[in-house]
């Protein structure tokens, strides 16, 4: 049996090494894997440390066909990076890709399956499945995926050797029989983004709720502070038992009083000697009124009375003439029900 | 003469009147705010027919001599007989006591 295997396995050493073809930007490889370097200091946006690996490598199936299906082993590439510096320390990262599978000529049979165990995902430290391999386009001579993974860094200096292993050595099936053809793997579009920046947000954003959350602590904290003082001062004095002070504190309560307050009931009490005031006296003023957005003053009477010169003269001996005449006899009746001694009548104002 | 005295008479009744009635507006304005808005837009409403008082008097031509002096029997009226009866009411309790 071993045998058997070891000879089914033979020809790839032969053949693998002469169908690999290297990328452009390849630095060292080996059979079965390739690094590429990335570069730290290439831009970088909002976190994001963008760069892509545009080479690719062509993999001959180094297994037979059985059962109708053609396997081929792991394919790793490898690139490196250094961690980010400064600010950037790196909390944790997001690795999206595409690759491609090109092969000769064969009908292919890959849409019904699941691609997440192909991609391991290894960051120096752990080795991790990819989050996600999604079959994005499927054509009669390739297949793309897109990989996404995402990890969470606890210890920021090794940021190195980043390292993704393609394997479909069981599910990538085909139709076809004893065609020899060529699988192209092409990793392109790597992009690393660094989830420092987001980390650092979510921190900041929790040290701001942190600081606002003692800032309204010691607010509280301070308008305790306030209560207790104030309930300490009321217990103060219902604990006080001098009365040295109530005097002048009890005639403290009449320093806000004025004689221009007229609201209330000391208003409505004082309405009619406030009349009698007025007639006395104030003088008169035009009344102003508006109306649909005109002023509409009505005149004192004043200048009409002056211009009947001596006619006011004569309306005013004549209402002064009954007026006197009126008080005058009330005047005498006043003084007749003062000196009948059985008369004790009050005369009252009618309000 | 008598207009000052009379002007200085009524301010100090109204001044009277204030001092003895603000303690009740002061309480009625703490356990009741809504009541003394109402009273105070009563008291604005007498306030502002007082100051048509000048204005209607103008148009009514009266002399203020002839105002004068009604205002002056009105003050009389109110204030003398009751300083009579009170003097009334004095002796005759004078009497009874007496006897």
């Amino acid at each position: 049996m071993n045998k058997k295997i070891l000879l089914f396995l033979l020809p790839l050493f032969f053949i693998v090494p002469f169908k690999v073809n290297a990328a452009a930007n390849l630095i060292t490889g080996g059979m079965n894997y390739f690094i590429y370097n990335i570069d730290e200091n290439s831009p970088t946006k909002n976190g994001t440390q963008p760069f892509a690996i545009t080479g690719s490598t062509t993999v001959y199936p180094f297994s037979s066909y059985t059962n109708e299906y053609f396997a081929f082993g792991y394919k790793t590439i490898q690139f490196t990076t250094n961690a980010p510096s400064g600010s950037k320390s790196a909390l944790g990262y997001t690795i999206t890709t595409t690759f491609q599978v090109l092969f000769d000529g064969l009908q292919n049979n890959m849409g019904n399956t699941s691609y997440t165990g192909w991609v391991k995902f290894n960051d120096g430290m752990v080795v991790n499945e990819v989050s996600s391999v999604e079959l994005i386009a499927l054509t009669s001579g390739s297949a793309t995926f897109k990989i996404t993974t995402t990890a969470q860094l606890t210890n920021t200096t090794n940021l190195n050797n980043m390292t993704i292993s393609l394997s479909a050595a069981n599910t990538l099936g085909f139709s076809g029989y004893g065609e020899v053809f060529t699988v192209q793997l092409v990793l392109r579009d790597v992009v690393v983004q660094y989830a420092e920046n987001e980390n650092s947000a979510i921190l900041n954003s929790l040290n701001r709720n942190q600081q606002q959350t003692n800032k309204k602590l010691d607010e509280v904290k301070e308008e305790q502070k306030k209560q207790s003082e104030q309930q300490k001062e009321t217990n103060d004095t219902l604990k006080d038992d001098k009365v040295d002070e109530a005097n002048s504190k009890a005639s403290d309560f009449f320093n806000n009083f004025t004689d221009q307050d007229h609201g209330g009931i000391s208003g409505i009490v004082k309405a009619p000697l406030v009349a009698f005031n007025a007639m006395l006296t104030d003088t008169c003023t035009p009344l102003t009124a508006t109306y649909e957005g005109k002023e509409i003053s009505l005149q004192c009477g004043t200048e009409f009375w002056g211009q009947l010169g001596a006619l006011k003269t004569f309306i005013n001996l004549t209402y002064g003439g009954i007026l006197c005449y009126l008080i005058a006899v009330k005047l005498f009746k006043l003084v007749n029900n003062l000196k009948d001694p059985n008369n004790d009548k009050v005369e009252v104002m009618d309000l | 003469m008598i207009n000052k005295i009379l002007i200085g008479v009524f301010k100090l009744i109204i001044s009277l009147v204030d001092l003895l009635l603000k303690p009740i507006d002061i309480l009625i304005g703490n356990f009741f705010p809504t009541l003394t808005v109402g009273l105070s837009y009563v008291s604005g409403f007498f306030n502002w027919l007082c100051g048509l008082i000048p204005w209607s008097i103008s148009w009514f031509g009266l002399n203020s001599d002839i105002l004068t002096f009604y205002v002056a029997y009105v003050t009389f009226e109110l204030t003398v007989p009751l300083l009579v009866h009170t003097v009334k009411l004095c002796l005759a309790w004078y009497d009874k006591l007496k006897v």
